[in-house]
């Protein structure tokens, strides 16, 4: 599960750094005037218009609708974490060339396409006419799908399909470097690595912009505060805290996890700091930066018929052990496990990352969040969802807890504080 | 590969409609083969019991599961029959409860399992489900066709 509340790239930056105002943004301006042909110089919208000519204006946000009463699930996610980075290796099994694809912590979607390229890569080196793909979740099915443009025939093995995979217990947010290493264990070649594999998956994300059905889509986070922010710094090893992953097989301390942002900042909008009054939110400081997210429902559509319309073909079965896997008519197999690969594989090395969410009756024409007081609200076609961020403990919240049962106190919490944001509305 | 059992007031009187995965043909069983997975009712009712402590917050009290997480009927059997039992109750010793994995002793997981097959529509025995996996690699798990429930 990702977390949009970390600054994706970039130092803090202000109103004299702002970027150049986007095309969608001038588009809407234009819209509100009614079109550029049909502006006048004396309607409301035009002396907004103005303000737009000055460099900034006020954005036009519907609030979102936060109680208690709209939630429509909870539910919690394990991101399968694993210090040195996902595991991307092959090996033969008898007559099989497995490759193993798993472990992307919580940058599972974000990676997805690029983690998948490289699998696929090594999957195509013995020049299979057909692959077995195990498991459909967002790493599965991608990697299907590369395969099949691959030139491969593929079949999926797997006792869950999308939406009933883990993956769709994610948050759906553009987050490739959240929770995916340590920094020490992973060493310094992982660094390009990920910068490949964020760059491969950020290409092919765009190819689902602009479809009316919005499987990836961008949208402004706002982080909102009551106090003035200072600069953002990474945080540093605290020198008191002896234990490490080297001496203990678990991270210790936030400052182990790895951040590799500052490679894909050329891709990456910057955050800016908004001129105070210049947005609707009533708490006095606010910054935006803009990010990209998945919309599960429409997204899980389209790639489940990519792959059917390439000749794809799923097959429901549960393996028992991985021996299994060279009984298989395809002698090539791509392992997608995600966190089952923990017990599947006896891969100890697979260390549960507990988060969770909660999501909102939709207000679909609604592409923004908010991040207030460690409490996101993000609002995406296929529902509003809530998370809980503000445990002290911030990367290492959640390490090493597999518990998958939601615990409606930490929405209830978030509901509450995001109501300072979004006061319920009035009704008769 | 999954092959079917029928209990053996059905066998041979109707028609297996497997779940073949492909590389070997179902293959009727004996009535034998069904009524060999050995659990009692006290067994059962003991399982039912660690089921509601430990299992029923994830897998749900009706055995149902949730979108995401797996139910305990039907495909729960199908996903796992054609093999020996041990391999069912070594994933469940192992991996479960999700939140402390292989928390539960021998003797909880194989009540557990027992409670599973009862709910699954496998008739009770006069012998407990056997914790021992060597015992239990002996004991062969196939599914009850849809009419033996």
């Amino acid at each position: 599960m990702s977390d949009i509340s970390k600054p994706q790239g970039g130092a803090e930056r202000g109103p004299a750094h702002r970027r150049p105002i986007q095309r969608r943004e001038m588009l809407r301006g234009s819209l509100a005037a009614g079109g550029l042909l049909g502006a006048t110089a004396c309607t409301p919208a035009a002396s907004r218009f103005g303000a737009f000519a000055q460099g900034h204006y006020r954005p036009d946000l519907t609030p979102l609708r936060i109680s208690a009463d709209r939630i429509m699930e909870i539910k919690c996610c394990l991101r399968p974490f694993r210090a040195m980075g996902p595991r991307l290796d092959a090996e033969q099994i008898g007559d099989t060339l497995v490759v193993y694809n798993y472990g992307h912590g919580g940058s599972g979607w974000s990676l997805s396409w690029g983690s998948a390229d490289i699998a696929v890569e090594k999957a195509m080196s013995v020049l299979p006419k057909e692959i077995a793909v195990i498991g459909c979740g967002v790493i599965g099915l991608t990697t299907a799908i590369m395969a099949q443009r691959a030139g491969a025939k593929v079949t999926i093995y797997t006792r869950d399909q999308l939406p009933h995979t883990r993956s769709v217990r994610a948050q759906g947010s553009w987050t490739p470097d959240s929770r995916i290493a340590l920094t020490d264990p992973a060493g310094p070649a992982f660094g390009a690595l990920w910068e490949r594999m964020a760059r491969t998956s950020y290409y092919n994300f765009r190819s689902f912009l602009g479809l009316a059905d919005k499987p990836v889509d961008f949208g402004d986070n706002y982080t909102l505060s009551d106090h003035p922010a200072g600069p953002r710094e990474a945080e540093t090893l605290d020198p008191s805290i002896t234990a490490n992953y080297a001496t203990t097989g678990m991270p210790h301390q936030s400052a182990e996890f790895a951040s590799y942002m500052d490679r894909i900042r050329d891709i990456t909008p910057s955050r800016e700091i908004m001129p105070a009054g210049s947005t609707p939110f009533r708490q006095p400081f606010v910054a935006r930066q803009s990010h990209m997210f998945f919309n599960f429902t429409t997204y899980g559509h389209r790639m489940m018929d990519m792959f059917h319309a390439a000749g794809g073909s799923i097959v429901e079965r549960n393996f028992r052990s991985p021996g299994e896997f060279a009984s298989l008519p395809q002698k090539v197999v791509i392992v997608c496990l995600g966190y089952a690969a923990r017990d599947f594989l006896g891969d100890r090395s697979l260390i549960p990352v507990r988060g969770q969410t909660a999501w909102l009756v939709p207000q679909p024409d609604m592409n923004y969040g908010v991040y207030y007081k460690g409490f996101i609200a993000l609002s995406k076609a296929d529902g509003i969802v809530i998370q809980n961020v503000s445990s002290p403990l911030h990367e290492m919240a959640g390490v090493g807890d597999s518990n998958e049962v939601p615990i409606p106190q930490e929405t209830l919490e978030g509901i509450t504080r995001l109501q300072d944001v979004f006061p319920p509305e009035k009704t008769a | 590969m999954s092959r079917l059992a029928l209990p053996a007031a059905l066998a041979g009187a109707l028609f297996l409609t497997g779940i073949a995965h492909g590389e070997k043909a179902a293959q009727p069983a004996t009535a034998a083969t069904a009524s060999a997975i050995p659990y009692t009712a006290a067994q059962a009712t003991r399982g039912k019991l660690q089921f509601i402590q430990h299992c029923a917050r994830c897998h749900g009290g009706n055995l149902d599961g949730t979108t995401e997480i797996p139910p305990l009927r039907a495909r729960f059997i199908r996903h796992w029959s054609g093999g020996t039992m041990d391999e069912v109750v070594g994933y469940i010793s192992r991996a479960m409860p999700i939140d402390k994995p292989g928390s539960l002793d021998p003797d909880a997981n194989a009540a557990i399992m027992a409670y599973l097959l009862q709910a699954n529509g496998f008739p009770a025995g006069s012998s407990d489900l056997p914790s021992d996996p060597v015992a239990l690699r002996r004991i062969p798990l196939m599914q009850l066709s849809a009419a033996g429930h």
